[in-house]
């Protein structure tokens, strides 16, 4: 992992799940735990969700508006405001890479691929070549969902 | 173009080195004429409709196949186990080669089917030109349909 991300020799992170392949980064950060989110067209291949009503493309104002289906905005910055929600998401030259959840505590988690999640205590501490660097900043400001991600879930 | 049709006689069927030589004898000179559509023709065991690439896999040892995905497979993943991008991951250069090996590596697949559904799916599908996991509510369900699919041809254990 420190060979993908070599940003994280000198950042803060603590792996916090076991290898899961049944959702992704994007899953993750938007509260799902059971489906792979990427807007790959279904005739190319089948089971991967993808927010009704949006462009299955790989672009940033795709992956931004798949988030508005859940009441995020974009936001001004990623600064920890407490009962606000924020969501970030990477990109490289070829678009949209990933995408990471901020925690109460100001950290942020995010799954890897099909392996694990992690905490860690800054977006830097993921940029590089394999994700590029943060693209976009997205927040939601609603009681129902707040403290409700299932990274907050007490371990099973 | 209609995918150029033969058959290999029953008494070869399952063995590889009597179908080279029946290919070395009978079809050097049609294997340009062949076009790239793969697949079993499952109504009738030991007959392919075969493209050049099929032609060419068949001249390779089980060994061969075996080394040269485990090798493809250790590369590709490597490049891609942290990526959530679909289209990166069965774009990946190593990927295509796999599926350039052909319908010998889909009891390969098999083998990895359960571990990482989502990568081998879409393969499996390409490969044997048919989906028995059509009709799959989620992945689980895929992987069970497929595993049924390759016990029923003896291609899995158990």
């Amino acid at each position: 992992m420190l060979a993908a991300f070599p940003s994280l020799r000198r950042g803060r992170f603590e792996i916090s799940s076991r290898r899961n392949g049944h959702y992704n980064c994007i899953a993750w950060a938007a509260g799902i735990v059971d489906a792979w989110w990427w807007p790959i067209p279904p005739e190319f291949v089948e089971g991967q969700h993808w927010p009704e009503g949006v462009p299955r493309e790989r672009t940033l104002a795709s992956f931004q508006a798949a988030f508005e289906t859940l009441g995020y905005v974009v936001a001004d910055d990623h600064a920890c405001v407490e009962g606000v929600e924020k969501v970030a998401i990477f990109a490289n030259a070829d678009g949209p890479t990933h995408a990471s959840y901020q925690l109460p505590d100001s950290w942020w988690t995010s799954k890897l691929g099909e392996e694990y999640d992690i905490r860690h205590a800054t977006l830097e501490d993921l940029h590089g070549r394999s994700y590029g660097s943060v693209a976009s900043i997205l927040e939601r400001c609603d009681p129902a969902t707040y403290l409700r991600h299932p990274a907050l879930r007490p371990a099973a | 173009m209609n995918p150029s049709l033969f058959d290999v006689p029953d008494r070869l069927s399952g063995h590889r080195s009597g179908i080279q030589q029946y290919l070395d004898e009978r079809l050097p000179s049609q294997l340009v004429t062949f076009v790239d559509d793969v697949r079993l023709d499952e109504t009738a065991p030991g007959r392919f409709y075969g493209g050049e690439q099929v032609l060419m896999q068949l001249l390779r040892s089980d060994e061969e196949i075996r080394q040269r995905f485990a090798l493809l497979v250790e590369r590709w993943e490597t490049d891609t186990t942290f990526s959530s991008a679909t289209d990166e991951i069965l774009l990946h250069p190593d990927y295509q080669r796999i599926l350039a090996l052909g319908i010998q590596v889909v009891p390969l697949i098999l083998e990895q089917l359960r571990d990482k559904p989502r990568r081998w799916l879409w393969a499996l599908k390409v490969l044997v030109d048919e989906n028995p996991a059509e009709r799959a509510a989620d992945a689980d369900a895929a992987v069970d349909a497929w595993m049924a699919w390759g016990r029923a041809r003896g291609l899995v254990d158990g």
